[in-house]
């Protein structure tokens, strides 16, 4: 069954769209992640305008990200007041970001940079991630002593100690510095604007390593925080760039609700070690798909862009 | 006064229509000369029918050039610059036909002088592209960038050329059916009808055409370039109805 997408511009199968819309559903319920890094290349892959499928997702995870958080809510598992002070850097941040955007959009290289971001953060991210549950899933159920870890050592710097505006966050049992919340969520919403995605595989690693969060407190608060980066997201590229599909963004939703049930009912059946294995491999496998893009001579050197009236 | 004059010169027209009609050397129209966009297109078809004075020798030519509305196109190269492909070139050009498809009875390049085909942008190859005024390509580049126009729009469906796909009945009836793929721009279109003997136009007749977008995808695509922020704000709203509405629906399920 075919339908015309009006922002799109292109008739697109539905059942595909919902299945994406699954596919992004069931990797966000498994691994608690938004999806975002899976679904913008597969959009721009069936033939969706990229500046289209960008927007159109970003709407989809305000939906998909909401899900997530009223789960995590239940649970007790969203700091809202660590995710308001991330927040406050987030916003700033994407707001920057999509100025960098347009700039970087008239100059033609904005491909280049977002390549550039998938393979540097997601490659390096993903290759950590795929290190630590290989060693894990190795020596099972021996855990090292905490002092010695990385996260601890970061912690406990004096950096760490001395920063300004400390401030009580008791969900997550700290007391950190605001400064560093804020910091983290201005770079994650720089990214998150140039890259069109959630962000939450940046975001997820820096608060447990450099905020030293609780894990279980992690995806909740991370998904909290989205819901309001991907609604303004939404609303200024409906302003500066008309982009947002709202059909689109509709189907993919309804398709990433019902796949989001079965994602998390197959997360529970997993060990966490494995979940993130998988994650770690899919990841770095779209890192390695964008370098080979820069380092492999194009099949057609040569690009043509409509430009907007 | 006004009316009685406008009356008399619209009298005096009809009055020679039939004459001139009878002379004319090429009729032509449209089987519709509205296309709508609807939720299910995919594509459309249109007939271009008329006649012409007498039955068309190997040397005459019977030329449609469909015309989508002009835009602007950025074409950028990639280069390997440290190992990396990266866009290194651009240029911007100004004006080009979003949409063109020109069919003829016989072959372009046989029957119709070259200059002729380039005053009247008969046939792909002498469409004018003219860069933006502060291009700093090279020539060579700027022209490399044209071919390269060609070629993509020829893959999108938005650039074509076809011979021999007019049907005639008898000598002097014609019919040429115009097919749109469903990635088609919209906007306002000419269809233009070129009657050539002996290397020369002998008639022409252009026929508007409108391609606009119909039923709720039109709506949606007007209320998103009129109302944008209203747009985005319902757009956030509806996800959010959406994400919370569900939540609801599977705890009880």
């Amino acid at each position: 069954m075919e339908l015309y997408f009006p922002i799109a511009e292109i008739s697109l199968n539905v059942i595909l769209v919902l299945l994406l819309g699954g596919v992004s559903g069931v990797a966000a319920g498994m691994f608690g992640i938004g999806g975002g890094f899976i679904l913008t290349p597969l959009l721009i892959f069936i033939g969706v305008p990229p500046a289209v499928a960008v927007a159109s997702q970003a709407n989809q995870m305000v939906g998909a990200s909401l899900v997530g958080t009223l789960t995590h809510w239940r649970r007790k598992n969203v700091d809202a007041k660590m995710g308001c002070v991330l927040l406050v850097g987030a916003l700033s941040g994407s707001y920057g970001g999509v100025l960098l955007f347009s700039h970087l959009q008239s100059l033609g290289q904005i491909d280049l940079v977002i390549s550039l971001c998938y393979i540097v953060f997601l490659g390096s991210i993903a290759l950590l991630m795929l290190l630590e549950s290989v060693k894990s899933l190795r020596r099972d159920n021996t855990p090292k002593p905490l002092n010695t870890s990385l996260k601890y050592r970061l912690h406990h710097s004096w950096l760490m100690r001395t920063l300004p505006f400390k401030m009580k966050f008791p969900q997550s049992k700290l007391y950190i510095s605001a400064l560093l919340p804020i910091v983290i969520g201005m770079l994650v919403g720089l990214l998150v604007a140039t890259m069109g995605i959630g962000g939450g595989f940046i975001m997820i690693p820096a608060m447990v390593y450099i905020l030293g969060m609780p894990g279980q407190m992690v995806i909740g608060t991370s998904l909290f925080q989205i819901i309001f980066t991907t609604a303004l997201t939404t609303l200024l590229q409906s302003i500066h760039n008309q982009t947002v599909d709202v059909m689109l963004a509709f189907l993919l939703l309804i398709g990433a609700v019902v796949g989001v049930q079965f994602g998390t009912k197959w997360g529970q059946k997993i060990k966490p070690e494995t979940a993130r294995l998988f994650l770690a491999v899919l990841a770095l496998g779209i890192a390695l798909k964008m370098a080979t893009g820069l380092l492999l001579e194009p099949e057609n050197p040569y690009t043509l862009e409509v430009i907007p009236q | 006064m006004k009316r009685l004059l406008s009356f008399l010169i619209s009298f005096l027209v009809y009055a020679l229509l039939p004459l001139s009609a009878n002379a004319q050397a090429l009729i032509a129209d449209l089987s519709s000369h509205i296309i709508a966009i609807e939720t299910d297109f995919h594509g459309a078809e249109l007939v271009l029918f008329g006649s012409i004075d007498q039955k068309l020798t190997p040397e005459d030519n019977l030329v449609f050039v469909v015309r989508g509305p002009a835009q602007n196109i950025i074409m950028r190269q990639k280069e390997q610059r440290h190992g990396i492909w990266m866009n290194t070139q651009q240029a911007i050009f100004e004006e080009i036909p979003s949409y063109y498809a020109a069919y003829s009875v016989h072959p372009l390049n046989d029957t119709v002088p070259p200059l002729l085909r380039q005053r009247n942008q008969l046939g792909l190859y002498t469409l004018d592209m003219p860069v933006a005024p502060n291009t700093t390509t090279t020539a060579a580049v700027s022209q490399q960038f044209r071919l390269e126009i060609l070629q993509k729009k020829q893959q999108d469906n938005l650039y074509s050329e076809k011979v021999g796909t007019t049907s005639f009945l008898g000598d002097k009836l014609f019919r040429v059916p115009l097919k749109f793929p469903e990635n088609v721009p919209i906007g306002r279109y000419t269809v233009d009808t070129f009657l050539l003997r002996k290397g020369e136009v002998v008639a022409a007749q252009t026929t508007p055409l409108h391609i606009s977008k119909d039923g709720i995808g039109a709506e949606v695509f007007l209320f998103a370039h009129r109302h944008t922020a209203l747009y985005g704000l319902l757009a956030v709203l509806l996800a959010v109805a959406v994400g919370w509405g569900s939540t609801t629906l599977f705890k009880k399920a």
